[in-house]
């Protein structure tokens, strides 16, 4: 199975619209999701492999329903954010960028803005039922569930969108990781008008205008001046075994709405693996923090996991025997309405658990995670969806607290 | 043995991120009252099952369990907005009694889904019922949490534990895949973007398509329906009118033959009409205020046609143009300002207030802030709707968000804040330290700009409030053309900020500090390093505060030599300052004299509201 590993740097920043058509909240607006998801990627590059394969292989024509048939074979098994200052130096690991961790609190300071990153660590319930909660329907293995909870109180801060590898590491270990950079890519709004051609004026009416994710942009750290600095996505792609394409993707791609243009840059598989600074030992807990979004059967309870005695007891990939789910920082559900391009139609509504999510585990029979066990983990797939690379996840160690009378 | 009483806290939502989708007023009206409605129905259980309410308190659920606001009922008989989080003692099962009040939160959505699936029957795609009844079953966001009380600071500590616990449970928003699937290419919400469409694809033009403001292309999923055809239609007051009530409430008092035309006009062509009987700056011109802006006749005529070509919209919108609305401009003498404010308020301190009541007052205490705070919200209507000529959307708790027209919204924000210590003081008199205060923003944005964005403008100066240190008002201009100016301001400052902008308003308007100036200063400014280096910091600040006396003791080409000082244009302390503060200060100088600039545009020779008068 060949891999093509690379980069996608948006030039003309990215407009990734969701389920809204242009009729929408606001008139004549397109709306953007934040970052582009793994599965409008996967779809720009079926379309560059079929481009690529005409291209190439002499005398083969597709119709778009074939296209959809053969290309399905094109997979994604790597989606990572990068960042790097403009032109700097090829990628590497340091310019990883990864969701910031649902169990990561940013709490103001007691005087001034200035604050800190508090980790949310589940609290074991007190034996019996004196203190409870109750949520929309009924599940007591979810009630069951531990509770993550802070030490400070007040409100909690915006968090950014993304953190570095670095602190990324850092976190996963266990370790306490100062108040990050606000470094997130940031949204603008391109107006649009349509031109009457006999008065080669701008028609009444027909403004409209659509958000774009700017990736190419400046960026202030503190006090330095600001610097030019790329947003891109780092990815892996498998081709198809029968229909495979030399040098795919060739030249510029186009990607989003409005097929905006990409450069593309070649990279190693070396970008994507376990970080040499990631050296966990063995842990009592484990916790997995999802890179990507994950596509679950039953939406936020993980695929293999089932009620045992008042328990989630389930199977983890990369991880010998059961295990039981401790405690889930899962938010709102992330909507998914893309677009059949073939039919030229709205495709079903599929619902993902956002990336940032974090789940918390102990084995059932009480051993350890081996460190082993935990490298291994290291974006993993879990779940469905993996030919989007949907469901990767990032191993953190835990410890959880001790049983009352321990 | 005495059974064990808990103390039970109840959470329902999706709130901001429900109410911010919205297209049209009634959208954005209706979902927050749903919302107010659901938490209602909690409290009402909770009470039914003999649970000691704490917030809400018990008298607020007292006001009628039907329909929203509504003009020809008149204001007395209106509900009054629920917070989204109940506080209850419960003796006995938490358990059993947080799940009836859960059932009671689903019982209230559908029974608002009910009456509208009848009126809309005929809109609603065939089958539309199973995905319909998904989408409203999975909806509401139900968190509860229960602690028991015990020892002597039993309230206390279980009412910290079961916030603590209930924050921690919100952590994990459930949810599951959808699986009543509409057939293969149905479209989604134009308001949510991922629940499907439940209306009918062919549709007619008029009819109860129009009465509802559905467009050709627009799709909504039940919940959007239920916001565009819940309650009475001609209640909800369009946002242009908000933004134009002070030129319309002048113009029906100098101008009224002009202005009886126009409306004539309007009822001839049968545009749908206001019914706000309470609201005599409503009564007016009960259209919607669009046809005041000529740029906007040709798609008001396009929407509300029955049919017909386009050409003859066109000359019919031209023709209503100078015979209704041209006169009414003419007389004016000033254009109408087409501006709106979108007010959101927070209470500041509240959480450590209430921790420290609870310790020391327990629960009678929290019951006479509950007291306080219903009194505040029901008086916050009378000072937004009947005072200063706008619409509340929501007053629950300590929030209130509503809309108002930017002459008024300064002085509407002050009397907003002075009410809520008001309500507040004898509540916490003697236990609270830090007495707790009212932020405000204003969002001002072009009255044709999206809710959505209008409410991202309220909150993002209600943020600047908070972040200017409580206790504050802070205004954000968005103005079509130019960038964003964002002003900040402590009601406790010296010079207040009502008394700061009208000083400013008074310069402008009075010609002595031409706007010109502003901008040189600014221009100015600008041409300095912000951060400048501490060794050339107080050179940097003799250099801005001579170049701003020189800017402003320079006199005009054509005008009448009248120098203002660095006193006069508030900028007294400038000499003072080091060249970082000096920069900040002249920026924020700028910001905020544009923002006085664009509210005494927006008032100029209008009719004005001021605080205190009914």
């Amino acid at each position: 199975m060949s891999q093509d590993c690379f980069v996608l740097l948006p030039r003309d920043g990215l407009s990734v619209k969701d389920g809204r058509g242009w009729y929408t909240s606001e008139v004549g607006r397109g709306h953007s999701h934040p970052w582009p998801l793994p599965t409008t990627v996967r779809g720009a590059l079926r379309a560059a492999w079929g481009q690529d394969l005409m291209t190439t292989q002499p005398g083969v024509r597709m119709t778009p329903a074939e296209w959809e048939q053969r290309s399905a074979g094109v997979k994604l098994t790597r989606f990572v954010a990068l960042r790097r200052f403009f032109a700097e130096s090829p990628f590497e690991l340091a310019h990883r960028m990864w969701p910031f961790p649902a169990d990561a609190v940013l709490v103001g300071a007691e005087k001034g803005p200035v604050g800190r990153v508090e980790h949310l660590l589940p609290h074991r319930p007190a034996a019996g039922r004196s203190a409870s909660t109750l949520g929309p329907d009924e599940d007591s293995a979810r009630e069951g569930l531990w509770h993550p909870r802070r030490v400070s109180r007040g409100k909690p801060s915006t968090a950014p969108r993304f953190w570095s590898e670095a602190e990324m590491v850092c976190w996963l270990l266990g370790h306490d990781v100062a108040v990050p950079q606000e470094l997130s890519p940031e949204q603008r709004t391109d107006l649009h008008v349509s031109i009457d051609p006999s008065r080669q004026t701008a028609e009444d009416s027909m403004l409209h205008s659509r958000q774009v994710v700017e990736l190419l942009r400046l960026e202030r750290e503190g006090e330095k001046a600001p610097r030019a600095v790329e947003w891109a996505l780092g990815l892996c792609c498998e081709q198809p075994e029968r229909d495979a394409v030399r040098g795919f993707p060739s030249g510029v791609l186009g990607l989003g709405g409005r097929r905006r243009l990409t450069d593309v840059e070649r990279v190693t598989p070396d970008l994507f693996a376990c970080p040499p600074e990631f050296k966990p030992k063995a842990s009592k807990g484990l916790r997995l923090v999802l890179a990507t979004p994950a596509c679950f059967a039953r939406g936020w309870l993980p695929d293999g996991f089932a009620r045992d005695a008042g328990l989630y007891v389930g199977s983890l990939p990369k991880v010998a025997g059961p295990v039981v789910l401790r405690a889930a920082l899962v938010p709102r559900a992330q909507d998914v309405s893309a677009w059949d391009m073939v039919k030229k139609e709205p495709r079903q509504t599929r619902r993902w658990v956002p990336a940032g999510a974090v789940y918390f585990f102990e084995k059932q029979r009480g051993d350890d995670f081996t460190a082993e066990e935990l490298r291994a983990l290291w974006l993993a797939s879990w779940g469905g969806g993996h030919e989007e690379a949907l469901g990767q996840v990032l191993p953190g160690v835990w410890t959880p607290p001790p049983a009352s009378g321990a | 043995m005495a059974t064990q009483s808990h103390v039970l806290v109840l959470k329902v939502g999706p709130v901001q991120g429900f109410i911010i989708q919205s297209r049209r007023t009634r959208d954005l009206w209706f979902g927050s009252h749903l919302l107010s409605q659901v938490s209602r129905a909690m409290a009402l259980c909770l009470k039914a099952s003999g649970a000691e309410l704490i917030f809400p308190h018990p008298e607020q659920l007292e006001a009628p369990t039907t329909a929203p606001e509504r003009g020809d009922k008149g204001d007395d008989d209106t509900p009054k907005g629920f917070p989204n989080k109940v506080l209850a003692i419960v003796t006995g099962d938490p358990e059993s009694v947080a799940k009836a009040a859960r059932t009671a939160a689903k019982k209230a959505l559908l029974d608002a889904w009910a009456l509208v699936r009848g009126k809309c029957e005929h809109l609603l795609v065939e089958g539309a019922d199973a995905w319909a009844n998904e989408q409203l079953d999975t909806f509401l966001e139900f968190h509860a949490a229960w602690v028991p009380q015990q020892g002597e600071a039993g309230y206390a500590v279980a009412l910290e534990e079961a916030e603590t616990l209930l924050e921690s449970r919100r952590a994990l928003r459930e949810f599951t895949p959808w699986t009543q699937l509409p057939p293969a290419g149905t479209h989604k919400s134009s308001l949510d973007g991922g629940r499907p469409s439940v209306l009918r694809g062919k549709r007619s033009k008029g009819g109860e398509w129009k009465g509802l403001r559905i467009g050709e292309r627009e799709e909504l999923d039940a919940l959007g329906l239920l916001k565009r055809a819940g309650g009475d239609p001609g209640q909800f007051v369009p946002v242009p009118s908000i933004g134009l009530a002070a030129w319309l409430e002048t113009a029906s008092k100098a101008h009224k033959r002009e202005l009886s035309n126009l409306r004539a006009a309007c009822s001839d062509r049968k545009f749908t009409k206001v019914r706000r009987t309470d609201l005599s700056w409503v009564n007016a011109f009960p259209f919607d205020g669009q046809v005041l802006l000529p740029e906007r006749l040709r798609p008001c005529f396009e929407e509300w046609s029955e049919g017909g070509d386009r050409e003859n919209i066109q000359r019919e919108a031209e023709r209503f143009r100078e015979e209704a609305v041209q006169p009414l401009l003419d007389v004016m003498g000033v254009a109408p300002y087409p501006y709106v404010a979108c007010l959101c308020a927070d209470g500041d301190n509240m959480g450590q207030a209430l921790r420290e009541l609870a310790f020391h007052g327990g629960i009678e205490a929290h019951r006479k802030v509950a007291r306080a705070l219903a009194d505040f919200t029901s008086e916050a209507k009378v000072i937004v709707q009947s005072r200063f000529r706008g619409m509340l959307v929501y007053a629950g708790g300590d929030d209130v968000l509503a809309f108002v027209c930017p002459p008024d919204a300064v002085a509407c924000a002050r009397e907003l804040s002075s009410a809520f210590r008001r309500h507040l003081a004898p509540a916490i008199q003697g236990v609270v330290q830090e007495a707790p205060t009212l932020s405000v923003g204003l969002g001002i944005g072009h009255v044709l700009e999206s809710l959505g964005q209008l409410l991202n403008l309220g909150r993002q100066a209600e943020k600047a409030a908070k972040n200017a240190g409580r206790n504050a008002l802070a205004i954000l201009l968005a103005k079509h053309a130019g960038r964003e100016r964002l002003w900040a301001s402590s009601w406790a400052n010296p010079v207040e900020p009502v008394g700061r902008l009208s000083q400013d308003m008074a310069l402008l308007s009075s010609g002595r500090l031409p706007l010109s100036k502003v901008h040189e200063v600014e221009a100015m400014s600008r041409r300095f390093a912000a951060d400048v280096a501490a060794s050339h910091s107080m050179e940097q600040a003799g250099v801005l505060v001579d170049e701003v006396r020189r800017i402003l003791s320079r006199a005009e080409a054509g005008r009448q030599e009248s120098p203002v000082s660095l006193e006069d244009v508030g900028l007294a302390n400038l000499s003072d300052t080091d060249g970082r503060k000096a920069h900040a200060m002249l920026q924020e100088w700028v910001s905020r004299v544009l923002v006085a600039e664009t509210l005494e545009r927006a008032g100029r020779t209008l009719d004005l509201r001021k605080e205190g008068e009914e």
